[in-house]
């Protein structure tokens, strides 16, 4: 009797315990909508960029003459892809006026006429958006979203760890360096692995290398004017071409592949376990100094700031030059081995870097005047997260005017600057006069890769065939990073794999072609 | 009666191997326990302190982190509390027809034996052992369909089947109650519904107690169902397994792992409330003769 | 006359008594069995029926609507006999492994220990309470707790490195190779405990005076064992043989929260729900009930055969 009396009051007095430790944690609520026309109700995604620049936009837009009665809401939602697509199904009943999202394939949305026309936003920009993306924006002759955040992804390296004359310019380079690393042979980086990345969730990060290797190497595809076209046809599968799986044998993918091959067979190339480290501990390993380099994006730093701010030791790097680009145009001359045309390479694109241009790198070096070309347009690739975040406008709304009014405030100086510093990061437009300050060594660095780039990203809707019949990028093999690590694919396997998904015997080319 | 440990006069070689299986057992206790242990203790450590080091004990004891669970373990606008909510809804939701429709599908082919409820009786027996693989696909677009998906007021349907080993334990177990006390009360002028309810269920008190307790246990674990068909209303087990996906951007395994050990304290209160008829569950069917 | 039955009747009486005697007892059953009958209706003749035409259809997105093929089942087929990228023959030997570690390691494991727990092991009592309570548990947070005690970033590791180990030489107990053993020490280990005490449970309602006289005889502890213990305890484990292969093909398991597949670590119950939960409108959901449908073709004749077998042991014993 008396074990139950005590038993019956430990009980209580846990959950009495329990109760007092979550009412105290009250006061958190998540922001109710309000349908009251003219108030925007806004979802948005909180993610790497975090949620805070959101709040003080809303503060600095209501500063401007006129908008001072302008009300909002903000939804902070992990998912914001989803809820806000499957809001659109309500029709009417849809609360949101204003959606800061992931990818949500838009055109689909627009065939059922389920977004707001923003054009005329787009045009009434402070500064214009960046001019790459008017392509992707626009369908049916009018633009229908914004794209935000548009870092740069890469390979970010420790620049402790990693002196920066080490820093690798050409793929062949990469690999002696985790040759070197590995063998101790770096003294900053003794007892300290090469690579961290997360096999668990973020294997694709590694995309953010391998499609400028491949879209480097198309600049030798005669198919294609440049590596840049090459790379936006395969998204687009050639557009209405009845061939257009071919895409899938552009030779820069195999290529691409090839050396993340190599990368993969080098000896304690990686922290042991990497395969199995989620997105968290492969940042937080790269922040502690356990790795040299991460392939990651410029989320990183505002994404690690709570508990990192304090390392500001690491800088994104170009994307390194493939050394196969070097050999194929046979940089040093017809007779030279390979290893004379890869220290060509090196100097060329240490030349370009230096922002030397093609006619003097000629001179200076001895290459063809074309060939320099290529290389320092190859150089000057980098891979970014796009059109990933898109903000835009249900058609079902009721506060039209100031949702657009509230989006073209996105364009304007003040924006910028308060984005970049809440989210460290910046947004796609080309300022006119704003020069945006770099507070540390990583967002330098990545400011370097943003004045001297062209930016590559997935497309995924730049086809019915890919956003409304559903092809992925690689539908056969979608982990193939994992696959490759695990010996179960090799690049040549993987190319096959993915062409004979389409073309093969019960290939599924005609079921995608049949969506155009 | 239940013994326990029943003490033999073993023999001394007999003994060795006791001994050994004990520390066998131990070191299997050990392993079990540690691992929980440990969450428990990195619980209140910092992100970064845990980051240095998974191993040692905090420096400092961040006891604010219990209040921080319940401020950040958020998915979808869904904190902790909401999520416990959540649990206890869709446990309380899914468990009374658990038992409630088993117990009286049992009662009335145990009792009232025709070829209606033995055919009954033979189709709950192949649904338990018949297994039909490929059905979750029409099973998702029936439940979709019907409005039942994030539907709390429909979600109760999808444990109406009045069948698994509920169905059977209640049916072994009301074979063996006399019908003699109904018959009874039935010349007294007693009607079906009252002999059910007034003279048979109280029989079965201890019985229903026990497999309350134990269906309760099973839909308060349950992820992959609510997860399925209740997304937009995550319980404890669910917001885990989401907050652990898209942690992409939250680096905070310390207050993960707080909402783990919240996770544990209802199973922790119940059972210590609970025990004896819990562990009682547990011999429930099993033993011939 | 307070007897109603000794009352003399003509026979169209007592028949119109027991019609309304019965007609109530009619209205009773089917009120208590409505609901079952209901869900039996729609969730399983409708849902199996609705399953297997999905397997013979498919969806045209260009004219959005169904139509019906046999492309399913040649797609089960090919990935049957061996296409690369088919799921068949991982998903059926992961499925087969995880089943028959828990019948033939785990099983007699639990059982050797429970037998040991009844013969008087020291802290039987304790050791019941603690192993019981991981079953109380959500398997969420289990899984969660053991995936980051083992790996890279964990306790484990660093105790390892302690005692000398190299970080490189650390196993990746989710990594390739090592991937599906430590799903099944997983799924040995998180239920061992609790499989022990319900065998132990079960042991100890064996009167011991079975126990007692065949120490006469001059019984050891294997005869005990596999004499007394094994026979009688014998419904409980045929049980488990077949419902847990009845139940093998369904639900995620724990692939859905320690690797998603990865690593051929894909079984026909995760793959299955992989595909269900991120179909999205679901119109991808055809090829799996084909799948499934094969699936069941085979493992309906294992049950039935399974079970014919398990129930042929030890029949007759009693005590």
């Amino acid at each position: 009797m008396m074990k139950k009396k005590i038993m019956a009051m430990l009980c209580c007095a846990i959950t009495l315990c329990f109760t007092a430790t979550a009412l105290s944690a009250c006061g958190l609520s998540t922001e109710k909508v309000d349908n009251t026309p003219g108030v925007v109700n806004i979802v948005m995604m909180e993610a790497g960029y975090g949620t805070e620049f959101m709040d003080k936009w809303i503060e600095d837009f209501k500063k401007i003459p006129g908008n001072e009665d302008i009300k909002f809401t903000v939804k902070k939602d992990v998912q914001s892809t989803e809820t806000a697509t499957n809001a659109l199904l309500d029709g009417d009943k849809n609360p949101y006026d204003l959606c800061f999202t992931g990818d949500i394939w838009y055109k689909k949305y627009v065939d059922k006429g389920q977004l707001a026309d923003i054009s005329d936003v787009v045009a009434g920009f402070d500064n214009p958006l960046r001019s790459e993306l008017n392509g992707i924006i626009t369908y049916k002759e009018k633009q229908w979203l914004v794209p935000w955040a548009y870092d740069p992804c890469g390979l970010i390296y420790n620049t402790d760890l990693l002196p920066e004359d080490k820093v690798p310019v050409t793929t062949d380079e990469l690999l002696a360096l985790v040759s070197d690393i590995s063998d101790g042979k770096i003294e900053s980086a003794k007892n300290v692995k090469p690579f961290v990345w997360a096999g668990d969730n973020a294997a694709a990060y590694w995309q953010y290398v391998t499609d400028i290797w491949w879209a480097q190497y198309e600049y030798l595809d005669s198919e294609y004017e440049t590596g840049i076209d090459a790379y936006n046809n395969f998204w687009s599968l050639n557009d209405t071409d009845p061939d257009g799986y071919t895409v899938y044998q552009q030779p820069g993918l195999e290529k691409s592949y090839e050396v993340l091959q190599a990368l993969f067979a080098q000896k304690t190339w990686h922290m042991n376990g990497s395969e199995t480290k989620t997105h968290t501990d492969a940042q937080t390993d790269f922040l502690l100094n356990r790795a040299v380099m991460l392939p990651c994006g410029g989320w990183l730093e505002n994404e690690m700031k709570e508990h990192y701010s304090d390392k500001k030791n690491y800088k994104m790097m170009k994307t390194p030059v493939i050394s196969a680009l070097g050999k194929e145009l046979k940089l040093a001359g017809e007779t030279a081995t390979d290893a004379e045309h890869e220290k060509k390479l090196i100097a060329v694109v240490k030349a370009a870097d230096a922002g030397k241009n093609a006619e003097t790198i000629a001179t200076e070096s001895g290459v063809e005047k074309s060939k320099a070309e290529i290389v320092i347009a190859a150089r000057n690739l980098s891979a970014c997260i796009g059109v990933n975040h898109q903000a835009w406008i249900p058609s079902t709304t009721n506060a039209l005017e100031n949702a657009k009014k509230f989006l073209t405030y996105m364009g304007s100086d003040s924006a910028a600057k308060i984005f970049r510093e809440y989210s460290n990061s910046t947004l796609p437009f080309e300022y006119k006069t704003l020069k945006l300050t770099a507070s540390t060594p990583f967002q330098e660095s990545m400011d370097v890769l943003h004045e001297s780039c062209n930016f590559l990203f997935p497309q995924m809707l730049a086809t019915p065939m890919r956003y409304k019949a559903g092809l992925q990028k690689f539908t056969n093999s979608p982990d193939v990073e994992k696959k490759i690590w695990a010996g179960e694919l090799t690049a040549k396997s993987f190319v096959k794999g993915e062409y004979d998904y389409l073309t093969g015997k019960d290939g599924k080319w005609n079921f995608y072609y049949n969506q155009i | 009666m239940e013994k326990s440990g029943i003490h033999y006069m073993n023999s001394k070689r007999q003994k060795v191997y006791i001994w050994i299986f004990f520390v066998v057992l131990t070191i299997y206790a050990v392993t079990l326990v540690s691992p929980f242990i440990w969450c428990a203790v990195n619980a209140f450590k910092m992100e970064r302190e845990f980051a240095e080091s998974a191993l040692a004990f905090p420096i400092h004891w961040h006891f604010d982190n219990m209040i921080r669970a319940f401020r950040e373990l958020e998915v979808d606008g869904v904190n902790l509390i909401a999520m416990i909510t959540n649990s206890v809804l869709f446990t309380a939701i899914h468990t009374v027809p658990s038992i409630l429709v088993p117990l009286l599908s049992a009662y009335a082919c145990s009792k009232y034996p025709n070829l209606y409820t033995k055919a009954l009786y033979w189709v709950q027996l192949v649904i338990l052992s018949i297994p039909i693989v490929g059905s979750m696909p029409a099973y998702y677009k029936v439940l979709v369909g019907m409005g039942i998906k994030n539907n709390y007021g429909l979600i109760w349907l999808l444990s109406c089947s009045g069948g698994g080993t509920a169905f059977f334990i209640f049916y072994s177990f009301l074979k063996g109650v006399s019908w003699s006390y109904a018959e009874a009360a039935k010349i007294d002028g007693a009607g079906n519904w009252r002999v059910l309810f007034q003279i048979m269920l109280p029989m079965t008190k201890g019985i229903i107690v026990a497999m309350t307790i134990t269906t309760l246990i099973g839909f308060w674990n349950d992820y992959s169902g609510p997860m399925l068909y209740m997304p937009d209303f995550p319980t404890l087990s669910v917001g885990l397994y989401k907050f652990q996906n898209l942690q992409m951007h939250r680096a905070n395994r310390p207050i993960f792992f707080m909402g783990i050990v919240y996770s544990l304290i209802p199973a922790f209160v119940l059972f210590a409330c609970f025990s004896k008829t819990i562990m009682s569950s547990i011999t429930i069917g099993g033993l011939k003769g | 006359m307070n007897n109603f039955k000794e009352m003399p009747k003509s026979w169209a009486v007592r028949f119109k008594m027991k019609c309304k005697k019965n007609w109530r007892d009619w209205i009773f059953v089917l009120c208590l069995t409505a609901l079952p009958v209901i869900w039996f209706a729609i969730f399983w003749v409708y849902v199996n029926f609705d399953s297997i035409l999905m397997s013979f259809k498919q969806f045209d997105t260009v004219t959005q609507t169904e139509y019906f093929t046999l492309a399913n089942f040649k797609e089960v087929f090919l990935d049957i006999a061996g296409r690369s990228s088919g799921m068949f023959g991982e998903t059926v030997l992961n499925t087969f492994l995880i089943y028959a570690t828990g019948v033939f390691i785990g099983m007699p494991l639990c059982l050797m220990i429970a037998f040991f727990m009844m013969k008087g092991m020291p802290l039987t009592n304790f050791y019941k309470v603690l192993f019981f309570l991981p079953s109380m548990i959500s398997q969420v947070a289990f899984v969660y707790v053991f995936t980051y005690f083992i790996g890279s970033n964990g306790p484990l590791k660093e105790i390892f490195i302690h005692f000398g180990g190299l970080e490189d030489k650390y196993p990746v107990f989710l990594g390739p190779g090592l991937a599906m053993p430590t799903i099944l020490f997983f799924g040995v280990w998180s239920s061992f405990g609790y499989s022990t005490i319900v065998y132990a449970s079960t042991m100890n309602r064996i009167p011991p005076e079975l126990f007692e006289s065949a120490k006469l005889d001059g019984a050891g502890f294997a005869a005990e064992f596999f004499k007394i213990c094994l026979p009688l305890v014998w419904p409980t484990l045929s049980t488990f043989i077949v419902v847990n292969l009845a139940g093998s093909c369904s639900g995620p398991g724990v692939i859905l929260l320690m690797t998603q597949g990865s690593f051929h670590t894909n079984t026909v119950g995760y793959w299955m729900y992989n595909i269900v939960a991120n179909s999205g409108d679901g119109s991808r959901l055809y090829y799996p009930a084909a799948f499934g449908l094969v699936i069941s073709f085979l493992l309906v004749p294992l049950v039935i055969l399974v079970r014919k077998v398990v129930n042929s042991f030890w029949q007759d014993a009693e005590y």
